[in-house]
């Protein structure tokens, strides 16, 4: 069982919302509504969010992410449809109901941090406490703790106003914390952090995540931070999930060009792992250079590196540039169980396919087919994609290497 | 188009208001009274230089060391150009004004921020109630309210509290969506999130309105100051009436003084309330060089609190041990201490009398407040009971159109002074103009204007309407209002270039002494003839304090006298009208005794002393003939004292001796069971006994009471008598008793005797009369004793009534006072329904 489910939502501002679902069911298009003068803000959406999972909602401003996002907290009330939370129905909830639930099991840090400048970090962090109604001592032990794991020890008694805006959304982070809920919604959190920052939020993100095993539902317009942090990254577009799948099937097997569009300026060096690329060992073993195959043995020893299948591809460049053998991809307990050649390397790199298989596929052997036929195929494409791997590759690498030095 | 009655409506709106919601306007009143009283008396109790040390304590506290020194530069300022009284009336009323605006205005912005409706319901009335010129509300504040503190108070509310309601809405739909759906997201309940994260992150918006409302109820309060709401409005206004430069500059630096004070102190207020404003404070504290320590350096509010409390101590303290402050020496205590409000026009004659009648009444023991009014509002205020008496009425001409609307709230204690004329004067150097005829075609010789005076003048009314159209002047010139002493100093500006002015003058007046000025013979008729200078008083006072409305009845001055007390005045200078009237008394030994007799003795009843107790129902008869009796035996030196008592609770009481008399014993029927219980019977103890009084219906005595005797000293044993014999039984008595009976028809007629069933009719005659003719009689006994207007002038038919009214020949009223007597021809006067306005 899901720990989140949203199920045929619709939000419709305007005049007569019903009416406006019963056509939008109908068929209707967004455009033809909003002539008449209502707005369909989210439709039909549906998902599952699993318990400990980051569900990160990835879309462009004004495709509805964030009316998505209060509906699951019941501060925007569903058009239709239902917001099933650990089987509880929030859209029968009466307000107080609601108010007791958002209270103790769902809470939320905001993109502008929505800190209360008239209370101190401490008071801040605390304040989801005083609304359940905890004693001062014992809530303020708690806001302590949680502003420990932000990463703002000592800072309780500051203001918000003193902080720098990474902090203060670290003290938002803490007050969500503080109060122990299990679900976690992350309205563009990070937006309005500088690059630099917002990287290192994401790392802290991730590690508190590791440690407390929250179920986030996290939106962003920055598709490279959805794959970032998403175990399931649904894409919006014009109030409609258009794609739901991980990070490398939206980037891969973009379900439409308006997904594949969006997956341009994505880093694939650091999404594409080497499991999600390699080719079959059989096959090339048998026709490496046209003479005798090989043993897996020998080509773990010819590979210039030895990778696991969830390494991101970026890592095989540098060994890929000194040997012309593939770099060798083993699992766990040293079995190869893929290879890299160079050529795949950056054919991946490049402009996916015109149309991908609608369905998610198992990474392997499928995409390995692919992405030979690719390489095979057209020599022409070759280039392009070569020359947009490149600036790709080259562009966003240093930029990167900048952070991951910074940081 | 068709002309809309819009004002008109309004007009009859409000009247049906005023007839309607009486009750709800006097308990108004009385609350913001009540409210003005407490914070008055409170402020101005301290000495004006501790106060000043208090204010400037807090302005330390608020502001830091410059704002306190500064503070005790300016309040003792205010103290030394003598605005000290009028400042801290001000101060009260804005306190009291501001409180209730803030009290209101508040939780209307709020409830407008969480209400898209209610804003947009609010807005046009705001917007309304902003830019309707301020002194439109003071018409029907004067209506509901009268003249005075409360209208003033009223019409500051309503122009204090847009901004307020404004700021306090804007101030909270300022406050960060985000951080309200961050409240939201949390859980919190709306109303936390509006006491939590709404109102103390929109508290500067609002504190900034409140200065606002402060400001803004400062500015309206001086406005005010025209119907009497006193203070530093009264200096102002004074000053404008009168063209006084001087007394204008210093009220205007008292307001300037108070304003800055409060403006400072509301803004440093709003930053010391609102959790972000101390957030500033303390940025700023920790940025402040360490150069100027001391100056920065304020008492932390424990510490401002001490001393504002030590100082108040002080202040109380002195005040317990103060010298009482010194009146003029009263030379005979008649009034005791009593207070009655004065009011007056700011014209010289006016200004004489009053200030002659305020020296003479002090000197008889009295209190008498004085407050200049415009024309309009002193009528309308006398006609609401506020003020008691005024000097200066012009009738019947000038002043006609006032007397019309209100002769049946007031009573006309008769002139003192006439006859008077209006007339245009023009100064002897501009020649051929000898008569109003003479000023056709000459309008360019005075740029087509007769200087006139104030413009609810009765005589700018008589220019307007008949004068101008009269003379056909209404072409050519332009009648010029302004104020009385505006059209002086145009008249001495003129003068003294010996340009042709006109003004509208009369006689007497002190400007025909000083200049030499041509009335303009009026050949038509238009002003018609002389008025005579009446003594106004509202309905009622002559009750109240017969003896002042006796000295006024006889009051009279000559020309001589008054046009001397008018320049003694004069002499005095602004300001110090009484000192004036003072230098004039002692060239004039001997008036005051002549304007206010004091008898040697007064006449006593033969028990006097004693203490009767009477006991009455709440019933319209009772109230009336217990305090009908009240009056008469305190007059007499009794010390009555009169309480309500249930029925049965009476007839208990009077049997065990704690009620001495009542009056109103229903009997035989009605109260048969009680009668028959309690009445006097051999052998019984406790006993009631009957003793029907003629006049007032029956009495009730407890066995061994006497009823209070006339002076006459007949000495009648009252017990057991029957007083109907003595009151004789003419049949055109009966007659009159039965149409009597008649005004009041069919209620619990008291049968068991002829007499008794007149009078009862006759007490319902005088309760019906003290319903209409004076509506706010929470005192009966004021209600009760009605004069018609008339009497004064005609004594010769009061004497004829006299004669034949049973009433007022009835032995057990002392006929000598003559207050009883009055209500008694009253009554008589109206039934005969002569006159009735």
């Amino acid at each position: 069982m899901s720990r989140l489910r949203a199920e045929h939502l619709y939000k419709v501002f305007g005049r007569r919302p019903k009416a406006a679902v019963t056509a939008l069911e109908g068929g209707a298009s967004r455009d033809e509504l909003r002539s008449q003068g209502t707005t369909a803000a989210v439709i039909n959406a549906s998902f599952a969010v699993e318990a400990g999972q980051i569900f990160v909602v990835m879309g462009l401003s004004g495709s509805g992410k964030s009316t998505l996002l209060r509906m699951l907290n019941g501060l925007l009330e569903p058009t239709a449809g239902q917001v099933l939370y650990d089987g509880t129905d929030l859209t029968r909830l009466s307000a107080r109901e609601l108010r007791e639930v958002r209270s103790r099991k769902i809470s939320m840090v905001f993109q502008h941090f929505a800190l209360f400048p008239h209370r101190s970090v401490l008071e801040n962090a605390a304040y989801g406490l005083e609304v359940q109604g905890i004693p001062r001592a014992d809530r303020e032990a708690r806001a302590k703790e949680a502003l420990e794991l932000a990463g703002l020890a000592g800072w309780e008694d500051s203001w918000p106003d003193e902080l720098s805006g990474g902090m203060q959304q670290r003290v938002g982070l803490a007050r969500a914390l503080a109060t122990d809920a299990d679900l976690l919604l992350m309205d563009e959190s990070f937006s309005a952090l500088d690059p630099l920052i917002r990287r290192d939020m994401q790392d802290q993100l991730l590690e508190l995540q590791k440690r407390l095993k929250k179920t986030i539902v996290f939106i962003t317009h920055d598709l490279n931070e959805a794959m970032r942090l998403g175990d399931q990254i649904a894409v919006m577009r014009d109030g409609r999930i258009v794609q739901i799948g991980n990070a490398q099937d939206i980037l891969v097997t973009p379900a439409n060009d308006y997904v594949a569009s969006f997956t341009q300026d994505v880093d694939r060096s650091r999404v594409l792992t080497a499991g999600a690329i390699m080719a079959d060992p059989a096959s090339t073993l048998a026709a490496a250079d046209g003479s005798a195959p090989r043993t897996p043995r020998e080509v773990l020893a010819a590979a210039p590196a030895t990778v696991l299948a969830d390494t991101p591809i970026i890592e095989l460049f540098a060994p890929c540039s000194t040997s012309s053998e593939p770099v060798a991809v083993v699992d766990e307990a040293g079995e190869l169980i893929g290879l890299v050649p160079a050529a795949r390397l950056l054919a991946v790199l490049g402009e996916p396919t015109q149309t991908a298989e609608p369905t998610a596929t198992p990474p392997g052997p499928r995409l390995s087919k692919d992405a030979a036929d690719e390489s095979d195929t057209s020599d022409t494409d070759k280039d392009d994609v070569n020359k947009d791997a490149a600036k790709g590759s080259v562009g966003n690498g240093t930029a990167e290497g900048k952070v991951t030095a910074g940081a | 188009m068709p002309r809309l009655d819009i004002g008109k409506w309004i007009d009859s709106g409000i009247t049906w208001l005023r007839e309607n919601l009486d009750w709800l306007f006097d308990f108004i009143a009385k609350v913001v009274d009540g409210m003005y009283e407490g914070v008055h008396d409170v402020l101005s109790a301290p000495e004006p230089l501790l106060f000043a040390g208090i204010l400037a304590v807090i302005a330390w506290w608020l502001r830091g060391l410059v704002a306190g020194v500064v503070a005790f530069a300016g309040f003792p300022l205010i103290n030394s150009i003598q605005q000290w009284d009028e400042a801290i009336e001000t101060l009260s009323l804005v306190l009291v004004a501001g409180f209730i605006t803030i009290v209101m205005a508040v939780p209307l912005g709020i409830w407008a921020a969480r209400s898209r409706t209610v804003s947009t319901v609010l807005r046009p009335v705001l917007d309304f109630m902003q830019t309707m010129p301020a002194f439109v509300y003071l018409i029907p504040g004067i209506f509901f309210f009268g003249v005075g503190v409360v209208p003033g108070a009223i019409a500051t509310v309503v122009f204090a509290m847009p901004p307020s309601v404004r700021m306090t809405e804007l101030g909270i739909r300022q406050v960060d969506e985000e951080l309200v759906e961050a409240a939201e997201a949390f859980g919190t309940s709306p109303r936390r999130t509006l006491v939590r994260v709404q109102l103390p992150l929109a508290l500067p918006t609002i504190m900034a309105g409140v200065n606002q409302a402060i400001m803004l109820a400062l500015s309206m309060v001086v406005i005010s100051g025209m119907v009497g709401g006193g203070g530093l409005g009264s200096s102002v206004f004074e000053a404008i009436s009168s063209v006084d430069v001087a007394l204008g500059f210093e009220g205007g630096l008292a307001v300037v003084i108070l304003a800055m004070y409060l403006d400072r102190m509301t803004g440093a207020l709003g930053e010391r309330v609102s959790p972000l404003g101390r957030r500033a404070i303390a940025k700023r504290n920790a940025a402040a060089t360490s150069g100027l320590g001391v100056l920065q350096w304020r008492p932390a509010t424990s510490l401002a609190t001490v001393g504002v409390v030590v100082l108040a101590l002080v202040a109380g303290g002195m005040n317990v041990f103060g010298e009482d402050e010194k009146g003029p020496e009263v030379t005979a205590d008649v009034g005791k201490g009593r207070s009655l409000n004065i009011g007056y026009i700011n014209w010289d004659e006016g200004v004489a009398s009053t200030y002659l009648w305020k020296e003479v009444l002090e000197q008889r023991g009295f209190k008498p407040k004085v407050q200049s009014y415009e024309v309009g509002a002193l009528y309308t205020g006398m006609a609401a009971g506020d003020i008691d008496v005024q000097t200066n009425s012009w009738l019947p001409v000038t002043h006609e159109s006032y007397w019309k609307n209100y002769r049946d709230k007031l009573d006309d204690l008769g002139s003192w002074y006439g006859p008077t004329s209006l007339e245009v004067a023009v100064p002897l150097y501009v020649k051929g103009v000898k008569t109003l005829d003479d000023l056709k075609g000459k309008g360019s010789n005075f740029k087509g204007k007769i200087i006139g005076i104030e413009p609810g003048a009765g005589e700018m009314k008589l220019m307007k309407d008949k004068a101008l159209p009269g003379y056909g002047l209404d072409k050519e010139y332009k009648l010029v209002s302004g104020s009385t002493a505006g059209m002086l100093s145009q008249l001495e500006r003129s003068y003294a270039k010996q340009e042709p002015v006109a003004v509208t003058l009369w006689s007497p007046h002190w400007a025909y002494s000083k200049y030499d000025l041509t009335k303009l013979k009026d050949t038509k008729g238009a002003f018609g003839s002389g008025d005579r200078l009446h003594m106004l008083a509202r309905k009622g006072f002559a009750q109240k304090e017969p003896r002042v409305a006796e000295w006024m009845k006889g009051f009279k001055l000559d020309e001589k006298q008054l046009t001397t007390l008018e320049q003694a005045i004069q002499d005095a200078g602004k300001g110090n009208q009484q000192q004036g009237v003072r230098a004039w008394l002692e060239k004039n030994p001997g008036i005051v005794d002549k304007i206010a007799p004091v008898a040697s003795a007064e006449a006593k009843g033969e028990q006097a002393g004693a203490a009767p107790r009477i006991g009455y129902f709440p019933w319209d008869e009772d109230i009336a003939t217990t305090y009908l009796w009240k009056n008469v035996l305190e007059r007499r030196g009794y010390k009555p004292s009169i309480k309500q008592y249930d029925v049965g609770s009476m007839f208990t009481g009077m049997a065990a001796g704690q009620i001495d008399v009542e009056f109103d014993g229903w009997l035989p029927v009605a109260q048969k069971q009680y009668w028959d219980k309690y009445q006097e019977q051999p052998g019984r103890h406790r006993r009631v006994v009957r003793q029907d009084l003629p006049r007032t219906g029956g009495a009730l005595l407890r066995q061994g009471r006497e009823v209070p005797r006339g002076p006459q000293g007949q000495g009648r044993q009252v017990q057991g008598q029957d007083r109907r014999n003595r009151a004789g039984h003419r049949p055109d008595e009966a007659a009159q008793g039965q149409g009597a009976a008649g005004l009041r028809p069919g209620r619990r007629v008291r049968g068991h005797q002829r007499g008794i069933a007149r009078d009862a009719g006759r007490t319902g005659a005088l309760v019906q009369e003290a319903r209409a003719g004076h509506r706010r009689a929470v005192d009966p006994a004021l209600g009760l004793q009605q004069v018609r207007p008339d009497q004064a002038r005609r004594p010769e038919e009061g004497v004829r009534r006299e004669q034949r009214d049973p009433f007022a020949r009835a032995q057990v009223l002392p006929e000598e006072i003559p207050g009883v007597l009055r209500v008694v021809e009253g009554m008589a006067h109206d039934r005969e329904g002569t006159r009735r306005p």
